[in-house]
């Protein structure tokens, strides 16, 4: 059990440091309770998100610059308190089994990819992308 | 794929949306429509219908065409344009609810009143405006959502069958308010549709707050202020009636929840006491 969880440790610093050159579209996968990125770091520049919505639940995908790396946002009243981050953008009502697309132009900096709509934030509908500089 | 969720769930996701969206504009429309009928003002009639088809048709070439071009427009314009976009149908719908409530006084036989003042061609036109204006509002996220199921190689078919079941939906009921509107007397008409108003109004000043807050131009009261996913759990039909007809978030902010009361109470109390300072019919 224990060398199971370290191995899943050890997989997801891996896959947390997987970092993708500039062009390269990150393949986000949004589940009820997961955002999977095939990379979490990539360089700086226009950056395509290639979401697909693998889930059952409607979710949102919206990207906020600002953030700080470890950060974890107090959640008030079922969502995220977003106060002192950025929209950047967002696209809502991904369907469950739709997949959609999302390309930006990002500066380097620590951004949150989440979605917040309510209780899908402590379900673990986020994660953190940082644009390397 | 097709993975988690079945045919069925998607129809029904998708109708959500389109419910959603139509709602609003299917709600004001239907309301101006029954308002210039009573007014019986047949050519701002037809100019309305005309102002909704040009509406539909831009919302259609618009969304064509980012589609075409593969564009989106830029974030923060277009949350600046829906904001101000929304500010426009605020002072609209505010405006009608001032109407409403002057004319009403009026009315000299309560439950059979016909005659009315007629609406001044100025009138007429900020009316038909306003339907415009609602259906493009509305419309060109209705589009580009619409598109945007289209393209799913997958499951086509079920979205774009929900989504337009959902708009669908959404004009009956514009339409049924429009028939309701027409068939009351003028009365009632003055206060239901008076209080229905204030009520779309209101959702619209912290609609518009909203997107003004996720344009960045305003960075304060943005802490959530009240938990209503009780009532709006996204992806439920509940939740497409509450924010379609009421501009209602699961979670409004702390302005947004403060513009709304401080919207609804002074202009539900400048509402209802016209109807209640009426005289009794006798």
């Amino acid at each position: 059990m224990m060398k199971k969880l370290i191995v899943t440790a050890a997989v997801m610093v891996v896959a947390a440091c997987s970092s993708a050159p500039a062009g390269e579209p990150v393949a986000v996968e949004i589940t009820d309770g997961a955002f999977n990125l095939d990379a979490t770091s990539v360089d700086p520049g226009l950056i395509t998100f290639e979401i697909d919505n693998a889930g059952s639940q409607v979710h949102e995908f919206e990207v906020f610059a600002g953030a700080s790396a470890g950060q974890v946002l107090p959640l008030v009243d079922g969502i995220a308190d977003t106060t002192g981050l950025t929209v950047i953008d967002e696209v809502e009502d991904i369907v469950g089994g739709t997949s959609t697309e999302l390309t930006l132009d990002l500066a380097p900096g620590t951004y949150l990819l989440i979605c917040n709509l309510p209780a899908h934030y402590a379900a673990g509908n986020w994660s953190e992308f940082t644009v390397t500089g | 794929m097709g993975r988690e969720i079945g045919v069925g769930g998607m129809v029904l996701a998708t109708f959500v949306i389109g419910l959603r969206e139509g709602l609003e504009a299917s709600l004001i429309v239907g309301i101006i429509a029954a308002f210039l009928t009573r007014n019986g003002d047949r050519k701002s009639i037809r100019s309305m219908w005309i102002g909704v088809g040009a509406a539909i048709i831009v919302c259609i070439g618009v969304g064509a065409g980012l589609e075409l071009a593969g564009r989106r427009l830029p974030f923060k314009q277009r949350e600046i344009l829906e904001g101000v976009l929304t500010v426009i149908a605020v002072a609209g719908v505010t405006y009608m609810i001032v109407w409403m409530r002057r004319h009403s006084r009026t009315l000299r036989s309560d439950l059979e009143a016909k005659a009315w003042v007629a609406l001044g061609s100025r009138s007429g036109t900020a009316l038909v405006v306003m339907a415009f204006l609602a259906v493009v509002r509305e419309g060109l996220e209705t589009v580009i959502f619409l598109t945007a199921s289209l393209k799913q190689a997958t499951s086509a078919a079920a979205g774009a069958v929900g989504a337009v079941a959902g708009v669908v939906v959404a004009i009956g009921i514009g339409y049924a308010m429009y028939r309701g509107g027409v068939k009351v007397n003028l009365r009632k008409f003055f206060g239901v549709t008076g209080l229905l108003l204030v009520l779309v109004a209101a959702g619209l000043v912290s609609t518009a707050l909203h997107e003004f807050t996720e344009a960045g131009l305003i960075g304060f009261g943005t802490t959530p202020a009240v938990d209503l996913a009780w009532l709006v759990r996204p992806g439920t039909i509940r939740a497409a009636l509450v924010t379609g007809f009421l501009g209602i978030q699961p979670v409004p902010t702390v302005l947004e929840s403060l513009a709304w009361l401080a919207f609804l109470i002074p202009m539900g109390w400048y509402v209802a006491t016209s109807m209640r300072t009426r005289p009794l019919a006798s």
